[in-house]
C-alpha cells in the first residue's frame, strides 16, 4: 500500500498532469479530425466496366402517305363559295370537298347558253348566205343545172369558165360552218357539265378515301384549269418517306422530317457532336473535362441499311406499327439520305408525319464505361479507378487517374481500352474534386 | 599595512571571482541560446505558408540552391496547424502509433528492468561482476550492429510488421537495468541489514526499500527511455513496412514543397510532450544520472 501510495503522489507531480491533459487534448482532436476529413472527403458513386454492345437509337422523322395521288379538278371559270377541307384532312368517299357559287354558276349557264343561241344564229347566217350566192349564181349561168355544187365545178371545167370566187365562197361557207358547229358543241359540253353541277347544288365531293395533300382554293377564289385539290387515295399503298441529312438536321421536301442522329455520304449516322457538354473541373494542376454527350469521332458501324426493322409511330393518334422494315435506302446528290418503307396493305388507315425509330448495335466490347466516368485532360481520355492502397490511415480507397482510348461511343457509354484490367471500380460520380492519389468515399447503394 | 594588502588582495579575488561567474554565466548563455536555435526555424515555420518555406528552403526540398533561415515570415499563417491538427487524422495516427510504442516500451522496460536491476546489485555470487560485465556490454553495442540478428529473430517469431517487433526488443534493453541498479547500489547496506532484523522475506524488502529508494533512478531511466523511443527512427523504419503502424519519425520526413508547413506544425506538436517531460521532469533525471556516479 505504501508503494502504490508513494506511486500515486509521484504519478500526480505536475509533469504527469500537464501530459496526461495533452494526451487528453490529442486524443479529442483526434476525433474532430475524423469528423472533419469525413466531411472533406470526396464521396464517390463507382460502377464496374461493362461487357456491353452500344446502342444508338436512331429516329427519322417523315411522312407516311401513299405511293400515288390523285386529283380533284373543276369545271374552270366558275367561283368557289366554300371549302370545306383543309391540307391534311383526311375525307371519305362522299364527303364535301367544296361548293360553288350557285349564282355565279346560274350566270355561267345563261352566258353559254346566250353563246350556244348565238353560235346557231351565226350558222344560220352563213347558210342564208350561201344559199343567196348559190341563187345568184344559177341566175348568171341560166341553163346551168342548178342544186349540186360539184356539178358547177364540172360545168366551169369543161366551159373554162371563171368560176373562182363561187369555189371560195362555198368552201369557206363549209369550214365556217363547222368551225362554229365545234365551238358551239364545245360549249354544250361545257354547259353540259355546269348543268351536272346545277343538279348536285354546286356540290363537289370525294370519290374516293383519302387524305387532303394540297388544296389550291379557297372561299371566292375563281377554278382554273389546273387542279382543285390532290388527294391520297387510300386504297393505294401507303409507305413511309423520311429523309436524313447529312448536317444532322432534318431534312425533309416538307420540312417537316427529322433525325436524332446525323448522316454522312454513305446514309450512315455521323461522327455526332450534339449534346456534347462539358464540365470543367480542376484537380490538382490538370484541366479535367468531364463528357456528357457522346464523342466526336467516335461513332461506327451506324449505315442505315435496308431490311432493318423498325417502329413508326404516327404524330396524330399515336399509332405505333412494329416491325416496318427499311426497303429503300437511296443517297440523294446532297449528301442526304432518303429512307422508304412499304407499309402492308391495311396496316394503317391513316397518312401523316411519322417517326421512324430503330435502334443500331455496335460490336460488343469488353470495357464499357458510362459517360459520366469518362474525363479528359491534357493528356487525352481517362477514367478514374477507385483502388485499394495501403496509406497511413490504413487501406484506403484512392482515386489513380487511367489514361484510356476511346474505340466508340454513344450518347451513355463508351468503350474504352488501355491499362484498365487491373480496375475493377471506377468513379461515375463525386460530390467534390478527386485528386490523382486523393482518398475517396465509396458511397454505399 | 599588511592588513590592508590583506583586504586588498581579498576584493581583487572576490572582484575575479565575479568576472569570472560572469564570464560562465554569459557563456553559458550563449551556449542555451545556440542549442535552442533549432526551435527558432521550427516555430517560424509553423507560422510561415509553404510557398515562403518552399522559397527559404530550396536547397532542402530540391537539393539546389540556398537554405536560408527565416525569422519572419512575411505572411503568418497558422494554416499548417489547422491541417495538422483538424483536417489530416494521418498525422493522429502516427502520433498514437509513438503514444503506443513508447509507453508500451518504457512500461515494459520498468517491469523487467527493475527486477532484473534488482537481482545484479543483491547477488554478490563469484560470477555476478562476469555476468553483469558481459550484460552491460550489451548496452555499448549500437543498433546497427545487432539490427541483423534482431530481424531474423523477430522474423523467426514471426511479428515482424507488427509493433511487438519494435516493443518486443527494446524492452530488454540494458540501459534502464544499468541506471536501476546503479540506484540500488546507491542505497546503504545498512538499510537492508535493518529491514531483514524486521523481515527475512526478500520480496518485502525489494517492495519496501529498493523500490522506493531507488525511484529516483527508476524514473529518470523511464524519463530517458521516453526520450529516446520517442525519437526511434531505426526500429520502425526496419521492421515496420504497413504504414498505418508508422510512428511520426517515419512519417514527418515525407516533405514536400507543398506541405511544409504542415510538417513544421507536425513537428512542434511532437516535441511539446517531450518539453513539457524535460520541464518538469528535469529533477528526476538528474538525480538518476548522478547516481550513476556513485561507485559500488
Amino acid at each position: 500500500m505504501q508503494l502504490l501510495k508513494r506511486f500515486r503522489l509521484s504519478a500526480c507531480n505536475r509533469g504527469s498532469r500537464a501530459l496526461a491533459i495533452f494526451l487528453a487534448v490529442m486524443a479529442v482532436l483526434t476525433m474532430v479530425s475524423r469528423a472533419v476529413d469525413s466531411l472533406l472527403i470526396p464521396q464517390v458513386a463507382v460502377c464496374d466496366f461493362e461487357e456491353r454492345k452500344l446502342e444508338y437509337p436512331v429516329e427519322i422523322a417523315g411522312r407516311v402517305g401513299t405511293v400515288g395521288k390523285r386529283a380533284i379538278y373543276c369545271q374552270d371559270n366558275l367561283r368557289i363559295d366554300n371549302v370545306w377541307v383543309q391540307q391534311n384532312d383526311t375525307v371519305e368517299k362522299g364527303d364535301l370537298l367544296f361548293t360553288l357559287d350557285l349564282e355565279f354558276l346560274e350566270e355561267e349557264i345563261r352566258r353559254l347558253e346566250l353563246e350556244t343561241h348565238k353560235y346557231d344564229l351565226q350558222i344560220e347566217d352563213i347558210e342564208n348566205a350561201y344559199q343567196q350566192q348559190v341563187s345568184q349564181l344559177e341566175n348568171n349561168f341560166g341553163g346551168t343545172e342548178s342544186g349540186t355544187w360539184n356539178s358547177i365545178i364540172v360545168t366551169a371545167d369543161q366551159g373554162s369558165m371563171d368560176l373562182p370566187q363561187s369555189d371560195n365562197t362555198g368552201a369557206a361557207k363549209d369550214n365556217a360552218a363547222a368551225l362554229l358547229q365545234l365551238d358551239k358543241r364545245e360549249t354544250q359540253l361545257t354547259l353540259d357539265s355546269l348543268y351536272a353541277l346545277r343538279e348536285q347544288e354546286g356540290k363537289i365531293c370525294a370519290e374516293f378515301a383519302g387524305c387532303v395533300l394540297e388544296c389550291r382554293v379557297s372561299a371566292g377564289s375563281i377554278t382554273s384549269p389546273e387542279p382543285v385539290m390532290v388527294l391520297e387515295d387510300f386504297s393505294q399503298e401507303l409507305r413511309f418517306e423520311g429523309t436524313v441529312g447529312r448536317d444532322g438536321e432534318p431534312h425533309t421536301e416538307e420540312k417537316t422530317a427529322g433525325v436524332s442522329g446525323q448522316a454522312d455520304t454513305e446514309g450512315e449516322i455521323a461522327d455526332a457532336q450534339k449534346n456534347l457538354k462539358i464540365e470543367e473541373g480542376i484537380a490538382g494542376t490538370t484541366k479535367n473535362l468531364k463528357i456528357e454527350g457522346c464523342i466526336a469521332g467516335t461513332q461506327k458501324n451506324l449505315k442505315i441499311e435496308e431490311r432493318v426493322e423498325c417502329t413508326l409511330e404516327m404524330e396524330e393518334g399515336g399509332t405505333v406499327l412494329e416491325g416496318v422494315a427499311i426497303t429503300k435506302v437511296v443517297q440523294g446528290e446532297d449528301g442526304t439520305c432518303r429512307v422508304v418503307a412499304e407499309l402492308e396493305k391495311g396496316a394503317l388507315q391513316q397518312t401523316g408525319n411519322a417517326v421512324l425509330s430503330f435502334t443500331k448495335e455496335s460490336r460488343k466490347y469488353r470495357n464499357c464505361v458510362p459517360l459520366s466516368a469518362l474525363y479528359s485532360g491534357k493528356t487525352g481520355y481517362y477514367v478514374i479507378a477507385v483502388e485499394e492502397d495501403k496509406t497511413i490511415l490504413g487501406i484506403q480507397s484512392v482515386a489513380s487517374f487511367v489514361p484510356v482510348s476511346v474505340i466508340e461511343s454513344n450518347d451513355e457509354y463508351a468503350a474504352v481500352e488501355g491499362n484498365v484490367y487491373g480496375c475493377s471500380k471506377i468513379v461515375v460520380q463525386a460530390n467534390k474534386e478527386v485528386t490523382e492519389g486523393g482518398r475517396v468515399r465509396v458511397m454505399e447503394e | 599595512m599588511l592588513l590592508y594588502l590583506s583586504k586588498k588582495i581579498k576584493r581583487v579575488e572576490i572582484l575575479r571571482s565575479y568576472i569570472v561567474k560572469m564570464i560562465a554565466a554569459v557563456l553559458a548563455a550563449a551556449a542555451c541560446i545556440l542549442s535552442c536555435v533549432p526551435l527558432l526555424p521550427l516555430v517560424v515555420g509553423t507560422a510561415t505558408g509553404n510557398y515562403e518555406l518552399a522559397a527559404y528552403l530550396e536547397g532542402t526540398l530540391w537539393g539546389e540552391g540556398g537554405t536560408y533561415l527565416l525569422l519572419f515570415p512575411s505572411y503568418p499563417t497558422l494554416g499548417g496547424m489547422v491541417e495538422a491538427l483538424f483536417k489530416r487524422p494521418e498525422f493522429y495516427v502516427v502520433f498514437w502509433n509513438s503514444v503506443k510504442l513508447t509507453g508500451c516500451i518504457v512500461l515494459g522496460q520498468i517491469l523487467f528492468a527493475v527486477p532484473a536491476a534488482w537481482g545484479f546489485s543483491r547477488w554478490h555470487g563469484r560470477w555476478s561482476s562476469l555476468l553483469f560485465y558481459l550484460y552491460t556490454i550489451l548496452m555499448l553495442l549500437p543498433f546497427q550492429v545487432t539490427m541483423l540478428s534482431n530481424y531474423i529473430v523477430i522474423d523467426g517469431m514471426g511479428i515482424l510488421d507488427t509493433h511487438a517487433a519494435v516493443i518486443l526488443p527494446a524492452v530488454f534493453s540494458t540501459f534502464p537495468v544499468f541506471i536501476i541498479y546503479r540506484s540500488f547500489l546507491g542505497i546503504p547496506e545498512e538499510v537492508y541489514e535493518a529491514f531483514l532484523l524486521d523481515s527475512s522475506s526478500h520480496w518485502r524488502m525489494f517492495c519496501h526499500v529498493g523500490v522506493p529508494l531507488a525511484l529516483p533512478g527508476i524514473k529518470s531511466a523511464a524519463l530517458l527511455g521516453v526520450i529516446e523511443y520517442w525519437n526511434m527512427v531505426e526500429q520502425p523504419l526496419l521492421f515496420l513496412k504497413t504504414p498505418s503502424r508508422w510512428p511520426f519519425s517515419l512519417y514527418i520526413p515525407g516533405i514536400s514543397y507543398d506541405n511544409v508547413q504542415y510538417i513544421f506544425a507536425c513537428s512542434l506538436i511532437v516535441l511539446t510532450p517531450m518539453l513539457l517531460l524535460m520541464f518538469w521532469g528535469k529533477d528526476d533525471i538528474r538525480k538518476g544520472i548522478g547516481n550513476m556516479a556513485v561507485k559500488p
